[in-house]
C-alpha cells in the first residue's frame, strides 16, 4: 500500500507540476464554453419520428401544407381539435406534441409570434428551430397576400415565431431549463469526453515512456506490475479531478464575479420569473435573462456528482485500456495508430452525445447511456433531462463491472508487454501474453 | 544465500530456462554468464521476482522467496533505465522508497552516495542532462541505496570509462566485504575472472557449467606450458615435444597425454637452456566459454 501511495504522489506531482498543466487548466474552461457552443449550433440530430398535430385556431395557415423535415424524422398534421379540448386533456397525460397557432386578426402586422405546443416530451433544439422556421415562412407567404405596402407593414415585415413549451407532464421543466439542460449536460460531457482521451493518452504515454526507457524492470523488480498500473492510473486520475476542480472553482468564480460587473443578478432574475424577461425591451437582454433563468434550475451538485461517478467509472476503463496498449508499443510512432482502437469509442461516444441533447429520452439516448463504453459521456449528457433511476443504476453499474474487467484483462497483458522489446505486438502476441504465467 | 531449484519458464514452445540450478553462496560475487539469448535476463527477471517460473523453487536465505523479499534485492538491468525529465536526487530517493526507505533515510544515504563518488552537485540536474557513464552511476547508486542483501548487476560496465570501471569494481569490493552478495551478469570474461570466485555459464536456457573459477580453469587445462629461457633450443628437444616459439625467449609447449611436466623440465634442464619462468597455461575463462558453448551447440 506504501508503495501505491509514493508511485500515486509521483504521478501526480510530477504533472501538475507541468507548465502545460496549468496552462490547460486556466485556458481549458474557455475553451470548453467555445467548443459546447460550436456543438449546440452544429447539433442537428432529431432522433424518433414526430408528428405536430397542429391547432390553427384562426385558420391562419389555410390548411397549406407543410413541409417535413428532410429527414423525414418530423412531419405536421393539421387537428380537428382545439386549443381548450388539449388543455382539458393535459391532466390525463397526452402523449403528441400540439401546436397552438393563436388567432391573429392582425396579420398585415404580425411580427413576433408565441406559439405554444403541448407534449410529454420536449422538441430537441434543431425540431424547434425547424418548427419555428417553417410556421414563419408560412405566416409569411400569407402575409404577402394580404400586403398594402404601407410603412408600417414594411417595418413590421419579418416574422419571428417562438416556441411556448407547456409540458403535459406535472414535472417538467420550460424550455429555458432545457436549453441549460442541454447546454450543462453536453459541457459535462465533452469535459469528459476531453479529459478521457487526454488523460488516456497520458496513461498510455507514461506506460511507453517506462518500456522504452527500461526503467520499468527497475520498478517492478521493487513493486507489482498491477500495483504500478494501479497507482499510475490513480496518479494521473486525481490530476484529472483536480483540474475538474480547479474548473469548478473558476467557473463559479466568473459566475459571482463576471456577472454582476455585466449587470445581471440571477437570483434577482429568478424571482422575478420568465415572465419578467419578456417585459424587457431588448430581445437579447431577454434571451440572456431566460438562460440564466434556465441555467439558475439546473442541479449542480448532481451534476457535479454524476461527473465525478461517469469519469471515475469510464477513466478506469479506458485508462486500464490504455496502459495495456502502451505496454505493447516499441516506440511513440506506434502509439498513434494503436491508440486509435479506444479513441474511437470515446469519439463515437460524443458524437451520440450530440445527438442526444435533442432527443435525450429516444432509443438512441437510452441506449448509449447503459452501453459502458458510451455511457461515461452519453449519461452526463442525458443527466440534466432526468432519465429514469433504474437506467442511471443500470448504467453505473455496468460501466463499473465492465472496468473492472478491463482493468483485469488489461492488467495481465500489460505485466507481460512492458518486459516485451523489439518485435511490433500483433493480436495474436496480446492474447498470447494475456495467457502467460506472470 | 540463493538456490535455484530446476527452474523452468517457457514463452509459447521455446524454453527460455530448462531445469536450472545452481546455488550462490553468501558474501560471494558470483558470475551468471552464457551467450546472447541463453537466458540469463529470464533467469534474473525469476531470480528478482519480476516474473514467476512455470516450475522450480528460488530459495532466499533457504526460504522460498517471496515478493516481500524484493526489498532485499538491488537490481541493474542491462539497459539502464531511468525516468529521462525527472531530476537526479528526487529520482534516487523515488527508488529509494519504493525499496523501503524513507524519504529522510533516502535522501541522506544519496546525499552520502553522491558525496562518495563527488557528484553532489547533480541532485538537481535531470536526467537527460547527463551522459551515458553518468547516468551508470546514478543506476549504480538506485540499485544499492538501500544496502541489499542480494545485488544483481547486468553489464554494469558498458558504457564507462575505465576511471570509472574501476569506482564501480571498488563499490562492488566494498558491498561483498558488507556482506552484500553480488551475482554479476557480464560477456567480459577478464572482469570475471577478476572479480568473481565462482560462475555459471548458461546455454540455449541450460545450466552447461558451474563452478570455482580457479577449478574449472583447472579442469579444462590441456598440459600447455610456457617457458621463458636463455639459450638455444636443441634438435633432440624440438623433435620430442610439440613447440611453438612465439618470441625468442618464450616457448609454449603441448605435452601429449603420456607427457608429464617434470620430464619436460628434465628435457630443459638436460639441454643446458637457462630457465627463467616455468608456468602451466591455464585456459581463460573466455576459451572454456567459447569451448563448453561451442561443444553444447555441437551436441
Amino acid at each position: 500500500m506504501r508503495t501505491i501511495l509514493i508511485i500515486i504522489q509521483r504521478e501526480y506531482l510530477t504533472r501538475v507540476r507541468q507548465k502545460s498543466f496549468v496552462v490547460t487548466t486556466f485556458a481549458g474552461p474557455l475553451a470548453l464554453i467555445l467548443l459546447t457552443f460550436l456543438s449546440l449550433k452544429m447539433s442537428t440530430y432529431s432522433g424518433s419520428v414526430k408528428t405536430i398535430n397542429i391547432i390553427d385556431e384562426g385558420n391562419v395557415l389555410h390548411q397549406m401544407p407543410l413541409p417535413d423535415k428532410s429527414d423525414h424524422s418530423l412531419y405536421f398534421k393539421y387537428t380537428p381539435l382545439t386549443a381548450q379540448q388539449i388543455s382539458e386533456q393535459q391532466a390525463t397525460n397526452i402523449d403528441q406534441v400540439y401546436l397552438i397557432l393563436p388567432k391573429t386578426d392582425t396579420l398585415r402586422l404580425l411580427s413576433n409570434l408565441e406559439l405554444k405546443y403541448f407534449g410529454t416530451k420536449q422538441l430537441g433544439r434543431a425540431d424547434r428551430e425547424y418548427v419555428e422556421k417553417v410556421i414563419a415562412d408560412k405566416l409569411q407567404l400569407q402575409k404577402l397576400k394580404v400586403f398594402n405596402h404601407s410603412q408600417e407593414e414594411i417595418d413590421n415585415w419579418e416574422i419571428k415565431t417562438k416556441l411556448e413549451y407547456i409540458s403535459t407532464k406535472k414535472d417538467a421543466e420550460d424550455t429555458a431549463y432545457n436549453d441549460a439542460a442541454a447546454a450543462i449536460g453536453l459541457l459535462t460531457g465533452l469535459v469528459i469526453y476531453i479529459m478521457l482521451i487526454f488523460y488516456g493518452v497520458t496513461i498510455m504515454r507514461g506506460v511507453m515512456e517506462e518500456k522504452t526507457t527500461r526503467i520499468i524492470e527497475v520498478i517492478i523488480s521493487s513493486v507489482k506490475p498491477f500495483q504500478l498500473l494501479l497507482a499510475k492510473i490513480i496518479g494521473i486520475g486525481l490530476v484529472g479531478i483536480t483540474q475538474f476542480v480547479i474548473w469548478v472553482i473558476l467557473l463559479v468564480g466568473l459566475n459571482l464575479v463576471l456577472l454582476p460587473i455585466i449587470g445581471l443578478d440571477t437570483t434577482h432574475m429568478v424571482n422575478m420569473g420568465p415572465g419578467a424577461a419578456l417585459k424587457s425591451s431588448s430581445v437579447d437582454l431577454e434571451m440572456m435573462q431566460n438562460m440564466i433563468i434556465g441555467f439558475s434550475k439546473i442541479n449542480y451538485l448532481k451534476m457535479f456528482f454524476t461527473f465525478l461517478i461517469y469519469f471515475i467509472g469510464g477513466y478506469f476503463l479506458y485508462g486500464s485500456l490504455f496502459a495495456g496498449l502502451g505496454a505493447t508499443v516499441n516506440e511513440e510512432g506506434e502509439t498513434q495508430s494503436i491508440s486509435m482502437i479506444v479513441t474511437i469509442p470515446i469519439m463515437a461516444s460524443f458524437f451520440i452525445s450530440t445527438a442526444v441533447i435533442n432527443d435525450p429520452s429516444g432509443s438512441l439516448a437510452v441506449w448509449a447511456s447503459i452501453f459502458p463504453l458510451t455511457s461515461p459521456v452519453v449519461m452526463p449528457v442525458r443527466m440534466p433531462f432526468n432519465p429514469p433511476l433504474y437506467q442511471v443504476l443500470l448504467s453505473v453499474f455496468l460501466l463499473f463491472a465492465t472496468f473492472i474487467g478491463s482493468t483485469w484483462i488489461a492488467a495481465r497483458v500489460y505485466r507481460t508487454g512492458i518486459l516485451m522489446y523489439g518485435k511490433k505486438a500483433n493480436f495474436r502476441d496480446i492474447v498470447r501474453w494475456f495467457f502467460y504465467k506472470g | 544465500m540463493l538456490s535455484l531449484q530446476h527452474i523452468v519458464k517457457q514463452f509459447d514452445s521455446y524454453k527460455a530456462n530448462n531445469d536450472i540450478s545452481f546455488d550462490v553462496p553468501a558474501g560471494s560475487v558470483f558470475g551468471l554468464l552464457g551467450p546472447n539469448g541463453a537466458g540469463k535476463t529470464t533467469l534474473i527477471r525469476i531470480i528478482t521476482g519480476i516474473t514467476a517460473p512455470d516450475s522450480g523453487t528460488v530459495l532466499l536465505d533457504g526460504k522460498v522467496f517471496r515478493l516481500e523479499n524484493r526489498q532485499d534485492i538491488g537490481y541493474m538491468p542491462e539497459e539502464r533505465g531511468l525516468y529521462k525529465k525527472m531530476k537526479v536526487g528526487e529520482q534516487l530517493v523515488y527508488l529509494a522508497q519504493l525499496k523501503g526507505l524513507s524519504k529522510a533515510e533516502s535522501t541522506k544515504r544519496i546525499k552520502h552516495w553522491l558525496y562518495k563518488f563527488n557528484i553532489e552537485s547533480w541532485w538537481s540536474k535531470k536526467i537527460d542532462e547527463l551522459s551515458k557513464g553518468m547516468q551508470q552511476k546514478i543506476q549504480f547508486i538506485a540499485t544499492v541505496v538501500h544496502q541489499p542483501k542480494l545485488v544483481i548487476l547486468d553489464e554494469p560496465f558498458s558504457g564507462l570509462d575505465p576511471i570509472n570501471a574501476d569506482l564501480i569494481i571498488k563499490e562492488i569490493d566494498e558491498l561483498k566485504k558488507n556482506g552484500a552478495t553480488v551475482i554479476f551478469s557480464t560477456h567480459r570474461m577478464e572482469q570475471v575472472e577478476e572479480l568473481c570466485k565462482r560462475i555459471v555459464l548458461i546455454n540455449k536456457g541450460q545450466n552447461i557449467l558451474e563452478g570455482n573459477v580457479t577449478e574449472l580453469r583447472k579442469q579444462f587445462k590441456e598440459n600447455q606450458y610456457k617457458i621463458e629461457f636463455e639459450g638455444t633450443l636443441s634438435p633432440k628437444l624440438i623433435d620430442s615435444f610439440a613447440i611453438r616459439q612465439p618470441e625468442p625467449t618464450i616457448i609454449e609447449v603441448q605435452l601429449a597425454p603420456h607427457q608429464t611436466s617434470n620430464e619436460l623440465l628434465h628435457a630443459l634442464l638436460d639441454s643446458h637452456l637457462n630457465i627463467i619462468n616455468f608456468q602451466e597455461v591455464l585456459p581463460s575463462l573466455h576459451d572454456i566459454f567459447v569451448k563448453r558453448v561451442n561443444e553444447c551447440n555441437v551436441s
